[in-house]
């Protein structure tokens, strides 16, 4: 065995042949399906390129009218105005294409992540380690910006913009047109070339940029392990290692997007510099070679020789590779772009919850439990070892264990579909076994220690487990969780806030049970109902629970040796 | 100077060469883009009059200079073009990658007031765009050199054309400066729909049994078009440069030709055309001074990473420990069992006996011993690596560099076989460098429990800390372990503090200390308010 100096293992490969090329296509189609949510301002978009173009060549015109008529002698009117509205015209066109792109790209991305909240909300819960990945919702989804605002405007416009252009300065010198054409051609492979380069450097790039990421956020999350270890100075080393990997790797990616830019910067001087050289001879007539009548100045477009129109093409030439030039400065967004959809489209497969069978139960039920255990999505050791027990109706069982020992993941698999956690083992509730298609929702209560407060009064916040509950319904539940003093201080229709300001934690606890009970389930699931309580506060709460626990049958985690003292039976993990 | 400015300051000190050369050429380039296009116009104008007057005055225009000095502007841009991003790109990233290592370091010796999602987003998020801020320094010099050669080939047309070009390029600059950049950038926007998702995290399980997200949604809707209004309003200021830029220069241009009607017409076409590309040139610049709001927002959210105050350790003395009415002398011969019933507090009195949190957060807890500690956590966590980097965290650089690779390795594989792991490292087929945690081996829970185990007995200390050391763990190699510990007590000379609830480990220890949960429960904490 050598020696074992800690050292960075290459584990992120990159990914190569089939594969890759069918997840690009899926990933382009996805890019493509998520901008359905603005297709109108998409096509406005590409609409104001398309006057863009008009307004460029009306400046060209403008200046090539100018100039012949002050040659002439005379004052240049029309010129004038042409490129003063040309210009305003332009400046105003490029500023609504800015804020409408931007605009698609935001309804865009807000459309996406609301509907994978949606997703997410509807499963049956997010444990700590899919916490992360909300956290990764927001970063790619916010990737997708700079690429539907500046990406995807950029390639729309190289689609259209410089086809029109050399065909208006075909219009003018059909020679003029040729040589861009001519210019644009090995321009064009060349990019091609380059950008295959770039891509293969870039994915390195962002693997590289992704490991820095997942580095920071492990070693955040062992920060306490690096403090009692001392191991401080090692772990910065660590990260300065990984931080110039980062740089240099951009760097090479840099130098080849540079040197791009540079072949496009290159053939764009060379465009205007070829088109001022022929003109300068062609106007000088020391042209070394004839050119056909097909291919010489329109000299009748404006109504004088032969110089305005070369003026013309020289002028509207640089526009032929702007919108190029803008492609490629937004390149980079394409290949965030890119890696945010592959995590995204993971995260909307992962959210998937399918179609499921309501389960209605009138009576309390019984449990049975049958080498239960559970497991996560991304880990295959089971959250807690294999658990078997059974319960008649309207047992009250305490669920006792370590904190993490999987208490509160055993309650969530009876919530229902979706989420990242599974089933292992037998579940039956009636005798009936319980299946992922099952939804347990309509006939079941859920408190926790976390008791949600949404805006609104406190009747409406007791009411949300059962909008249809009577007033006299309401009453009783406030009478059986100890509510009347909270009530009689502050009355039913007093406002709550979300943060639930002005409530003690004992009231909110108390709100949480009342609002359990309101709901006519036979099956009450409470996760650590009293945890941060007061002695007091908690003694009122375990009387309030073991008073309404008739009719139902009860499965409450609990760390608290006087709330486990109610329970019919216990349950150890 | 707060320590973030001083050591951003002599970061950029380092690399003053490079933004220098990146300046240098971006003004390069613009002073070579306004040349080539003014001399372009100027050669075709003349070359029209030439051609057209025929004969000697065609004779006597000179082609040959202005056409070679067109070729060698086109190329003279697109090498500076290049220099220009490369080296203000170059010393933007080496600035970084040594910002983001100092500002980890910074962030691991003070408390963490941000959530680690947070935290690690303005390590990396925040810090690149402190890049784009530094690669935007050259846009002034770009902008420069366009309004320089402007001015001097205006100076052909007439010094009138130069003071009006001068003034629509000072004008617009001023105007954009003048711009109040909106109130938000989106970011807290942002910030306050983040925070309400990972509220509603914990709530799943009551919105999945009363059926409320459509009733979260509402709220999250609510908030996601608050955060796009911010958005837009920032980009309609982002993008009004563009508009006040084509506006300034559509006055501008028309000011010079009413002033100039009756100019020789090639110096007009040259006086025109410069100044068009001298306002292009003053682009990035504008959009820059747009962002402005941006890049300050980024690099104050960076500088409060760097400017956290370190926390000031509890002091230590002597080897007492001193928790509610009792001292326990700690040493080697220390066996101390800590007990109390669950969520009485036994993790956190070891979290602070290590000092992993501060000590007041412990009621009960008086005085801690100034005594070296190997701690083996409850929930045995793993760092992201290879098996050999997790154990060698246990030793400092300083120890693993004086230590001889051989002797090394040996140490290594002799604290995995006291934590009976030995066989199954082995087994893996990369060994101590096999990769584990995301991307590579998932370790069982008691394979994670048994190799936290090897990295306590690696360190050199006084006191070995075990908490749950045995959890997970079957009866036989829970008895294999103990015995290992207690070998490895008795050699290395160190002492113990467990928590177990297992009788397997608590055997090795003949003290105890008990936490009662009902004199000793924290002080009542409400729910987190405002």
């Amino acid at each position: 065995m050598s020696h074992p100096r800690p050292r960075t293992p290459e584990t992120f490969k990159d990914a190569t042949g089939d594969t890759d090329k069918g997840r690009a296509k899926a990933v382009r189609q996805a890019l493509k399906l998520w901008a359905d949510a603005a297709k109108r301002q998409v096509t406005h978009v590409r609409q104001l390129e398309v006057w863009s173009v008009l307004c460029a060549t009306g400046f060209a015109a403008g200046l090539a009218l100018i100039l012949q008529t002050v040659r002439a002698g005379q004052f240049p009117l029309t010129g004038l105005a042409l490129l003063f509205l040309s210009l305003c015209l332009r400046g105003t066109l490029s500023y609504y294409n800015q804020v409408v792109s931007l605009k698609a790209a935001r309804l865009i991305i807000e459309n996406l992540r609301l509907s994978l909240m949606r997703k997410a909300l509807s499963g049956r819960g997010v444990g700590a380690s899919q916490m992360g990945r909300m956290t990764a919702l927001f970063e790619h989804t916010e990737a997708l910006e700079g690429y539907y605002a500046r990406f995807v405007p950029a390639r729309q416009a190289t689609a259209v913009t410089p086809l029109l252009v050399t065909l208006a300065i075909a219009v003018a010198s059909p020679l003029a047109a040729a040589i861009i054409l001519f210019t644009l051609c090995p321009f064009v492979t060349l990019m091609a070339l380059s950008g295959m380069a770039t891509a293969a450097e870039s994915r390195r790039q962002l693997a590289a940029l992704t490991r820095l990421s997942g580095l920071f956020a492990d070693r955040l999350r062992h920060l306490p392990l690096i403090h009692a270890f001392d191991n401080e100075a090692a772990q910065v080393e660590k990260v300065r290692r990984a931080a110039r990997d980062v740089s240099e790797r951009t760097l090479s990616v840099l130098r080849m997007a540079f040197t791009g830019s540079a072949i496009l910067e290159f053939f764009a001087a060379l465009s205007v510099a070829l088109i001022a050289v022929y003109c300068g001879f062609a106007l000088l007539g020391l042209l070394p070679f004839p050119v056909p009548a097909f291919l010489d100045f329109n000299r009748g477009l404006f109504g004088g020789d032969s110089f305005a129109p070369a003026f013309f093409a020289l002028a509207l030439a640089p526009e032929v590779y702007f919108p190029l030039r803008r492609l490629s400065a937004a390149y980079h967004e394409e290949q965030q772009a890119h890696a945010a959809a592959v995590a995204l489209m993971a995260l909307e497969a992962r959210l998937e919850t399918p179609d499921s069978v309501p389960l209605t139960l009138t009576t309390a039920p019984t449990l049975r439990f049958e080498g239960v255990s559970a497991v996560f999505a991304d880990d295959p050791a089971p959250v807690f070892a294999p658990v078997s027990f059974s319960a008649g109706g309207g047992a009250i069982i305490a669920l006792r264990g370590e904190t993490g020992s999987g208490k509160s993941t055993l309650l969530r698999l009876l919530l229902g579909r979706g989420g990242d956690v599974e089933a292992r083992g037998l579940i039956e509730i009636d005798g009936q076994p319980l299946t992922p298609a099952h939804d347990l929702s309509p006939a079941l209560s859920w408190m926790s220690q976390h008791t949600p407060i949404l805006p609104g009064t406190l009747a409406d916040n007791l009411r949300l487990s059962n909008p249809q509950a009577s007033d006299a319904d309401v009453q009783r539940v406030i009478r059986l969780t100890g509510l009347k003093a909270l009530v009689a201080a502050r009355g039913l229709e007093t406002l709550l806030d979300e943060r639930g300001s002005g409530l003690s934690g004992g009231e909110r606890r108390r709100i949480g049970l009342a609002r359990a009970l309101l709901k006519p389930a036979p099956l009450l699931l409470l996760d650590e109902p009293t945890a941060d309580l007061d002695p007091e506060a908690e003694a009122a709460l375990i009387a309030a629970i073991r008073s309404n626990a008739t009719g139902r049958t009860v499965i409450m985690a609990t760390h608290s040796e006087a709330l486990a003292a109610i329970a019919t039976q216990e349950v150890r993990l | 100077m707060s320590a973030f400015k001083a050591y951003f300051a002599d970061l950029k000190r380092r690399q003053r060469t490079s933004l220098i050369v990146a300046s240098g050429c971006a003004a390069g380039v613009s002073i070579a883009a306004t040349a080539l296009l003014g001399l372009s116009g100027w050669f075709l104008a003349g070359a029209a009059l030439a051609g057209a007057a025929g004969g000697a005055v065609m004779m006597a225009f000179n082609y040959l200079l202005p056409s070679a000095a067109i070729r060698g502007l086109a190329i003279a841009r697109t090498v500076m073009r290049y220099f220009e991003r490369l080296s203000g790109h170059t010393a933007a990233l080496r600035t970084l990658a040594e910002l983001r290592p100092w500002l980890f370091e910074r962030v691991s010796h003070a408390p963490l007031r941000l959530s680690r999602g947070e935290t690690s987003a303005r390590l990396v998020q925040d810090v690149a765009q402190l890049e784009n801020a530094l690669v935007a320094q050259s846009h002034w010099a770009s902008a420069l050199g366009g309004l320089i050669a402007a001015l001097i080939l205006t100076l052909l047309l007439s010094p009138v054309a130069t003071l009006i070009a001068a003034a629509g390029i000072g004008a617009l600059i001023g105007l954009s400066r003048r711009i109040a950049p909106t109130s938000t950038t989106g970011l807290p926007e942002l910030g306050a729909l983040k925070n309400s998702v990972h509220e509603t995290l914990p709530f799943l399980p009551d919105i999945a049994a009363y059926r409320l997200s459509e009733r979260f949604m509402a709220r999250l809707s609510e908030q996601e078009a608050a955060l796009r209004t911010a958005r837009e309003a920032q980009a309609r200021s982002e993008s009004l440069p563009i508009l006040l830029n084509l506006s300034v220069l559509a006055a501008t241009l028309s000011l010079i030709v009413l002033t100039h009607a009756h100019a020789p017409m090639p110096v007009l076409a040259l006086g025109l055309l410069v100044t068009t590309v001298a306002f292009e040139a003053t682009g990035p610049l504008l959009k820059a001074i747009a962002q402005k709001r941006l890049f300050a927002e980024a690099e104050a959210r960076v500088a409060e990473l760097g400017d956290a105050e370190a926390t000031q350790p509890a002091p230590r003395a002597g080897s007492v420990l001193r928790f509610g009415a009792h001292a326990y002398g700690l040493g080697p011969q220390t066996r101390l069992l800590i007990h109390g019933a669950s969520g009485s507090g036994k993790t956190r009195l070891i979290e602070a006996l290590i000092g992993l949190c501060p000590i007041d957060e412990v009621p009960g807890l008086t005085a801690l011993p100034d005594l070296r500690f190997s701690l083996s956590p409850q929930d045995a966590p793993v760092l992201n690596g290879t098996i050999g980097d997790t154990l060698l965290m246990a030793l400092s650089p300083e120890e693993i560099a004086a230590e001889k690779p051989e002797t090394l390795t040996a140490r290594v594989w002799a604290a995995l076989e006291a934590a009976q792991l030995k066989p199954r490292v082995a087994a893996m087929p990369k060994g101590l460098h096999q990769w584990i945690g995301d991307g590579g081996v998932t370790l069982s829970g008691g394979e994670r429990k048994r190799l936290s185990l090897a990295r306590a007995l690696l360190r050199q200390a006084d006191v070995l800390v075990l908490d749950e050391p045995t959890e997970g763990l079957d009866a036989a190699t829970e008895d294999a372990v103990t015995e290992a510990v207690e070998a490895h007590l008795k050699r290395s000379g160190q002492g113990l503090i467990l928590v177990s609830h297992r009788p397997g480990p608590r055997r090795l220890c003949d003290q105890d200390l008990a936490i009662d949960p009902t004199s000793l429960r924290p002080r009542y904490v409400g729910v987190v308010q405002g």
